[in-house]
């Protein structure tokens, strides 16, 4: 049904198109001008 | 609707910085937590020469004019900078509550502060000011000084009041619209205050080393501090909805947002920011200490979370039957 449909979509949603973690990382390099690299990304 | 501060707002929010910059900066706050009033006390006059203290007090009463806008700006950089004072009783609760001599008096430069029975049972720095006033009963009482209490918060300083002398009764609403004025008053703090912790730990975050590097380069601190800079961009619009719906149907709703989520955003600020500075966060020397106490002191004074969460609750749900 609906409910299950949009539940099981809830948990697409922080995932695709960038991840909740990726995006939180451009928050923190963009906006709060934090350095870029660390934890095997490019440095 | 204006989301956003006017050219004169702005001005008026930079002459605050400069003010407290002029003054000390942080170092205010500092001495007043270790019981030097006198730069704090300074400020206090300063502000007075700005206007800033007859904000909320009409022109034709010596009174600036101002709007719960430039309130909200005002109270903002406050915040930001931690100035110490009972500048939320003496702008934003008490002038609607008191006599037109006593207003213009707050106008002027006086020193005011408050008790509240229910809302704010101690009375801020109590010591230094020349009015003292309880809210008790629905009347305005003279307040004298009873027993101090210790704040979370350094640069806040405590005391019961006891009423003396004759009480002047308050007429129908006047206290719910005080309240309103010192509950977003507060809100407004909370955010300066969050944004001075996001900024304080940003900073730290970028100058101190672990395992070779600066230690904002981590995920695991980027997300945190992420999360405080949603957590305060959500809060702020809220703050300031709440600026433009005075006498609106929604006020009180629209307020009592504004309140619990600067609060919750301040108090994520407080505990992410003290994380991000680790054992020197801790410590009574570090500045961070005048922020990390007024976000749990501010989030509870002037309306717990609770009592606006069930106001807001109030105003959505169906009235029961």
């Amino acid at each position: 049904g609906r409910w299950v449909d949009d539940y099981q979509f809830s948990l697409a949603g922080p995932i695709y198109a960038g991840t909740n973690e990726v995006q939180r990382n451009i928050i923190a390099e963009r906006i709060l001008g934090l350095p870029r690299g660390g934890d095997g990304r490019r440095a | 609707m204006r989301f956003l501060p006017t050219e004169e707002q702005v001005a008026f929010a930079e002459a605050i910085d400069e003010i407290v910059d002029g003054a000390g900066g942080a170092d205010v706050a500092r001495s007043w937590a270790d019981g030097d009033t006198a730069p704090g006390l300074a400020l206090w006059e300063q502000f007075a020469e700005l206007g800033l203290l007859g904000l909320r007090v009409s022109e034709d009463a010596g009174g600036f004019g101002g709007t719960l806008s430039d309130l909200v700006v005002v109270f903002e950089r406050l915040g930001y900078h931690g100035v110490p004072g009972p500048y939320l009783e003496t702008v934003a609760l008490l002038p609607a509550l008191v006599d037109d001599d006593t207003r213009a008096d707050l106008a002027a430069g006086a020193i005011a502060t408050a008790a509240v029975d229910g809302t704010a049972p101690a009375a801020l720095d109590a010591t230094i000011a020349s009015h003292r006033y309880l809210v008790r009963d629905g009347a305005l009482h003279r307040g004298e000084i009873g027993e101090e209490l210790t704040s979370v918060a350094p640069t806040r300083r405590l005391a019961r009041l006891t009423p003396t002398g004759d009480a002047t009764p308050l007429g129908p609403g006047a206290l719910e619209a005080a309240l309103n004025e010192a509950s977003l008053a507060a809100a407004a703090t909370l955010v300066g205050a969050g944004e001075r912790m996001l900024a304080e730990a940003v900073s730290y975050a970028k100058v101190r080393e672990q395992f070779g590097r600066p230690i904002g380069e981590f995920q695991a601190l980027k997300h945190q501090l992420a999360d405080v800079r949603i957590a305060l961009s959500f809060a702020r619009p809220l703050v300031w909805n709440a600026a433009l719906r005075a006498d609106e149907p929604d006020e009180d709703r629209a307020i009592s947002a504004a309140k619990v989520a600067a609060g919750d955003a301040a108090l994520l600020a407080a505990r992410t920011s003290l994380q991000v500075h680790g054992a020197i966060g801790y410590t009574a020397e570090h500045t961070l200490r005048i922020w990390l106490g007024l976000a749990p002191a501010l989030s509870a004074a002037w309306g717990t979370p609770a009592f606006h969460r069930a106001r807001i609750a109030r105003d959505i749900l169906p009235k029961e039957r």
